[in-house]
């Protein structure tokens, strides 16, 4: 446990303490103790630590504390501690999930013993003032049922079921967590300003859905938002992509980054159909490799963006298959979402004749997916979603409005899904390099009023655009009224 | 799928980008400059009514205060489509404003009976053969901002006209959104009108009224003032921000 308690607290100037936060935040959620008096003593310190400041201490300040209060014990451990190296993202996840898989063991001993002494001679148990004897295999039984909450539930503290109305006690550390953690509420950000000022992410849980016509940038917008939680919000992403081959969503991410605002200075972006058509100019390329390539691969900030394509040996990929190979990667990689392009490139469990159907199976599958991914522990899937011609046509009399209709052909779309956002775009807007993004559903809080995003197309990279000054218009419209009367 | 940048080259704000990069904490951020600006605001007036931003520029409009209003206006096709295009262009390019006609109301009101094979003795509509364009009357007249419903249009006679033109009326007070009824001084919306009824006219009494009167070029001022209380917008379109932080 002496490395678990090293990977929350900083102790050297190269410690990410982002990171460490993190570590701490899945500590708190397992509920897992330690052993000694001195690393519970540390570790309790810790906790008061962060609840006060929002952030783990560091070496120095835990170290003052303890030798202020003559804890000269506490300060030997912490010094040992402070030696080894933390570990960090699915690192520690793992280490956590070792840890409490021993836990899980000596519990779920205890618990048969005591089953056992239950069937045989009966034991006096205390239910707050009051004792109860339970005795024989029916009380057994109930006793096991009842104490397998602690065995099955997952690591990170995702509760998978319990009694709401004894309850009150987690319910209480649940919302302290809550409360002194900054990202609380907060899921994955897209990068779109308005989107995520309104929707505050995708959540764990929570299945999105996006829906757009074919061209519509639905793969578009999910390798922008990749790559922003990636690069700009450092965290890991899982992207099963159906419709690209790994190489191609590669080299628009290579685009993407080659426009990042850090090399500004250095280098226009590169557009994507040079490096797929390999025609590049020297200084490009130059560009390209000696500047793009190593700070996307060598950057220790920056979170992964790993990429699985169907296995071309399978003829059906369900997402029962996905979600094996997901949980796979969760173990080494414990990415933040996860986006599946697109919905009607899944198979569904069993044979059905129809689209509809399919798609039906699949969404639900992938709901299902959002809430019980990991045993319990939960993620947010991000499904990609096509509309249909009819859905197309009828959004275009409608100033590109979609509504929930449009996305009927498969019911489910619309049940599953927390939220449905969808993008429209016409050739004016194409023209202009802008996309409408618009909200048809979202469960959790108020939807967002459509807005429009703006598309640099070589690099294929969406940002945020903001609307107008009042000041800003009133000046264009007069500059138009102001043309004309010039040119009569 | 590769489209240039719309700037101006020239523009001394933006050097031909379209856009000016806005301070953000996270990914990028920006914001159209006003070059672009300009023919977003084109593009979104002929969204609204093919043609409109050709008719001629008037330097202001009495109907510019009253976007989020509910308006009853009697004004010819001369006066009102530029006064129209005034005030397009003041507002924001996503914008969403539509002119319709009484014949499209009864159009899109009669497609559902279309598609289910039912009979339809509507000498218009029987004209445009079956619509598809909108399957019902709320896909028509539900999405905008600013509603403009021409009247007059319709020449022949459906009883239901003025039902389905109060429908229309219902259900976007119901929204919460804003109608714009435009009738014309030769063709007033009165009794002996295709969409008339007095319900109509009990339902228009609470809309604000402009009436120019016949013959008034778009830049003669309004002398007639408006009357009848404006029923103030409830949704909407979200406010822009004021202040702009570019400088001439």
């Amino acid at each position: 446990m002496k490395t678990i308690l090293r990977s929350v607290f900083a102790a050297t100037v190269n410690d990410n303490l982002m990171l460490l936060q993190e570590n701490y935040g899945s500590m708190d959620a397992s509920g897992l103790g330690f052993d000694t008096l001195e690393d519970q003593a540390i570790w309790r310190y810790v906790k008061d630590f962060v609840v006060a400041h929002q952030h783990v201490p560091n070496l120095q300040t835990l170290s003052t504390h303890f030798k202020r209060i003559q804890e000269m014990d506490v300060v030997d451990r912490l010094e040992h501690v402070a030696t080894l190296r933390p570990k960090l993202k699915g690192d520690f996840i793992s280490h956590l999930e070792n840890k409490a898989d021993d836990r899980r063991r000596r519990l779920a001993t205890e618990i048969l013993k005591e089953a056992g002494g239950i069937i045989t001679t009966g034991v006096t148990i205390k239910e707050g003032k009051t004792e109860r004897i339970l005795r024989g295999p029916v009380d057994a039984m109930r006793y096991v049922m009842d104490k397998a909450h602690d065995i099955v539930t997952p690591t990170t503290g995702a509760r998978l079921s319990g009694e709401v109305t004894k309850d009150g006690d987690d319910f209480k550390r649940e919302y302290n967590r809550v409360e002194t953690d900054p990202l609380a509420g907060i899921g994955q950000y897209s990068g779109l300003q308005q989107m995520d000022e309104a929707l505050r992410g995708a959540k764990r849980y929570e299945l999105w859905t996006h829906a757009a016509f074919t061209g519509g940038l639905k793969s578009t917008l999910m390798l922008n938002w990749a790559y922003n939680q990636a690069i700009w919000y450092h965290h890991d992403v899982l992207i099963f992509s159906l419709e690209m081959p790994y190489t191609q969503c590669r080299r628009i991410l290579y685009a993407m980054h080659s426009g990042h605002e850090k090399f500004k200075d250095i280098h226009e972006a590169v557009p994507y159909m040079k490096i797929r058509d390999g025609e590049m100019t020297p200084e490009e390329k130059d560009f390209l490799f000696k500047h793009v390539v190593p700070d996307l691969n060598n950057h220790a900030e920056y979170g992964a963006i790993h990429i699985e394509v169907a296995d071309p040996e399978k003829t059906d990929f369900t997402v029962a298959d996905l979600r094996a190979r997901a949980e796979l990667i969760y173990s080494k990689h414990p990415f933040s979402v996860l986006f599946v392009d697109h919905a009607l490139l899944m198979s569904p469990r069993k044979w059905v004749p129809s689209t509809t159907e399919r798609l039906n199976e699949v969404i639900r599958d992938c709901k299902k997916l959002a809430m019980g991914f990991n045993k319990g522990l939960g993620l947010a899937v991000f499904l990609l979603f096509q509309i249909s011609r009819e859905g197309y046509k009828a959004a275009e009399k409608n100033g590109g409005n979609y509504n929930l209709t449009h996305l009927s052909y498969a019911n489910e779309a619309e049940r599953s899904s927390d939220i449905v956002t969808a993008t429209w775009l016409d050739d004016d807007m194409r023209k202009q390099g802008q996309v409408m993004i618009q909200c048809l559903k979202s469960r959790d809080q108020e939807p967002f009023e459509n807005f429009r995003a703006g598309i640099s197309w070589p690099t294929r990279r969406l940002s945020t655009l903001l609307e107008p000054f009042v000041e800003d218009i009133q000046h264009a419209g007069e500059a138009v009224d102001g043309d004309i009367l010039e040119m009569s | 799928m590769s489209a240039k940048s719309t700037g101006n080259p020239d523009c001394p704000l933006c050097k031909g980008q379209g856009y000016i990069p806005v301070e953000s904490k996270g990914p990028p951020a920006k914001r159209t400059c006003r070059c672009v600006l300009q023919q977003d605001l084109i593009a979104n007036v002929e969204r609204g009514l093919k043609r409109l931003s050709k008719q001629p520029p008037v330097k202001e409009s009495p109907l510019l205060k009253h976007v989020e209003n509910n308006l009853w206006i009697n004004a010819s096709k001369r006066w009102f489509l530029p006064h129209l295009r005034h005030v397009a262009l003041r507002q924001s390019p996503t914008w969403f404003f539509k002119v319709i006609t009484d014949a499209d109301l009864m159009t899109a009101w009669l497609s559902s009976a279309a598609l289910k094979g039912q009979s339809i003795f509507d000498a218009d509509v029987l004209a445009q053969a079956v619509s598809l364009r909108y399957l019902t009357l709320v896909d028509l007249i539900d999405p905008p901002n600013l509603l403009i419903i021409r009247v007059g249009v319709k020449a022949a006679r459906n009883v239901a006209m003025p039902e389905v033109f109060l429908e229309a009326l219902s259900h976007r007070a119901h929204e919460g959104k804003t109608v714009w009824v435009w009738d014309t001084p030769v063709h007033p919306l009165r009794d002996g009108h295709l969409c008339y009824s007095s319900h109509v006219e009990e339902f228009l009494s609470d809309y604000g009224k402009i009436k120019v009167p016949p013959g008034h070029g778009p830049a003669q001022a309004v002398t007639t003032a408006t009357t009848g209380k404006a029923q103030t917008h409830v949704g909407g379109h979200k406010p822009l921000p004021r202040v702009s932080p570019w400088k001439d």
